[in-house]
């Protein structure tokens, strides 16, 4: 694994992290007694309707389930790009990527067109898929790109 | 049957970029959808954007965004940077965010004097008015002092990256001859910022996530704005 992917890596995946600590610290203060206008500091990244978050400590996080589930599974996808040696070996092709996204990309627009409600489960689910996907697809695009600078450097 | 070895056509270069002295306002918007590895490239960078949440991944992206201010400023006709050169940008980034940092200490110190002056008035016993007196003073000083530094950071910052010398960041007089000789085109520069900047939250349509790579675009869209504007420049 090059440098390039190893600091990539451990940006990303810290990134991720931190916004689901804030994310987690912001619901436990609000379930001991902290003012619920503290989620509006997480507007910037998400809508936060009530209904379509999960539950911590008895109170709706600040992000929805499909972001939560999109940071998570962007860490996700950076743990097993590095522990999973065969992965890091070739390019996760365009079309890998397209195909993950799509159950994201029709849960969420057919409900922000209104024609259907989505539930918890399935905003988790297809956030996940996405973004592990994406986390494998572009992390093996940076290795890639990392390798070639190296060598050129190298020659 | 004979194997097929001809590789497809190379997609057309873009049209060389503008001769003409004004700013092009719609190819700072559009130039980025020009490079055939577009989306590569701009979803890579709406993860260095999450990372810039944390603080370092501002480094990465202010190493980027001077690679392509570079590639802006000498003409080269598909201008986004390969995201290959992790280290190169990080290091140039923090060099850039040093340049920033030093600009910005001398006004954060003239702020911190209302501050001390309220606490002394308060402290002596003086009445609330008096303090909030001194912040109002100092606050209606402040918008002048903040708009010239948002008129002058981006050159300076500019100035630095297109030369890769550090030094060029503090080159006050070819700082401020550049702002009086290209007024025009450097105020269209700020208006394009802006109004990529306006777009770039409608991302948060795009499954909210979306707006992380729409800000990143808008930072591309910025800086070549500012590049191109060094391109045209008239000395």
């Amino acid at each position: 694994m090059t440098l390039g992917s190893r600091i990539a890596a451990s940006l990303f995946a810290a990134a991720a992290a931190a916004v689901l600590a804030a994310a987690a610290f912001c619901s436990y203060a609000i379930a001991h007694g902290a003012s619920a206008r503290w989620r509006i500091l997480f507007r910037v990244l998400c809508h936060g309707i009530e209904s379509r978050c999960l539950e911590l400590w008895g109170v709706s996080m600040p992000i929805c389930a499909r972001c939560t589930a999109i940071y998570a599974g962007l860490i996700v996808g950076i743990v097993l790009f590095v522990i999973v040696p065969s992965l890091r070996r070739r390019l996760v092709p365009s079309v890998v990527l397209a195909l993950a996204i799509a159950p994201l990309a029709i849960d969420g627009l057919t409900q922000a067109f209104r024609f259907r409600e989505s539930t918890n489960s399935l905003r988790v689910l297809t956030g996940m898929i996405a973004a592990s996907a994406f986390a494998l697809w572009a992390m093996s695009h940076i290795e890639r790109g990392s390798r070639r600078s190296e060598e050129g450097t190298l020659s | 049957m004979s194997e097929m070895t001809t590789t497809p056509p190379a997609p057309p270069e873009p049209p060389a970029p503008s001769q003409s002295p004004y700013l092009d306002f719609g190819k700072p918007f559009t130039f980025v959808f020009e490079d055939p590895d577009w989306l590569k490239k701009i979803l890579i960078g709406g993860l260095f954007y999450l990372a810039s949440f944390i603080l370092i991944g501002l480094f990465f992206l202010l190493g980027y965004c001077a690679k392509l201010a570079r590639n802006v400023a000498a003409g080269v006709a598909r201008p986004l940077p390969e995201w290959d050169n992790l280290g190169d940008y990080f290091v140039e980034g923090l060099k850039l965010a040093v340049i920033a940092i030093i600009y910005a200490i001398p006004f954060v110190l003239i702020f911190m004097i209302p501050l001390i002056g309220a606490g002394i008035a308060e402290s002596v016993g003086g009445s609330d008015d008096f303090a909030a007196a001194i912040f109002g003073g100092f606050g209606c000083l402040m918008v002048p002092v903040i708009l010239i530094l948002v008129f002058w950071i981006p050159v300076a910052l500019l100035f630095a990256a297109v030369s890769g010398r550090f030094e060029e960041g503090f080159n006050f007089s070819a700082i401020f001859g550049f702002i009086k000789n290209n007024f025009v085109n450097y105020l269209l520069a700020i208006l394009i910022n802006l109004v990529g900047n306006f777009i770039s939250q409608f991302g948060v349509i795009l499954l909210c996530i979306g707006v992380l790579f729409t800000a990143f675009w808008s930072m591309l869209v910025s800086t070549y704005a500012f590049a191109d504007a060094y391109r045209l420049r008239r000395k």
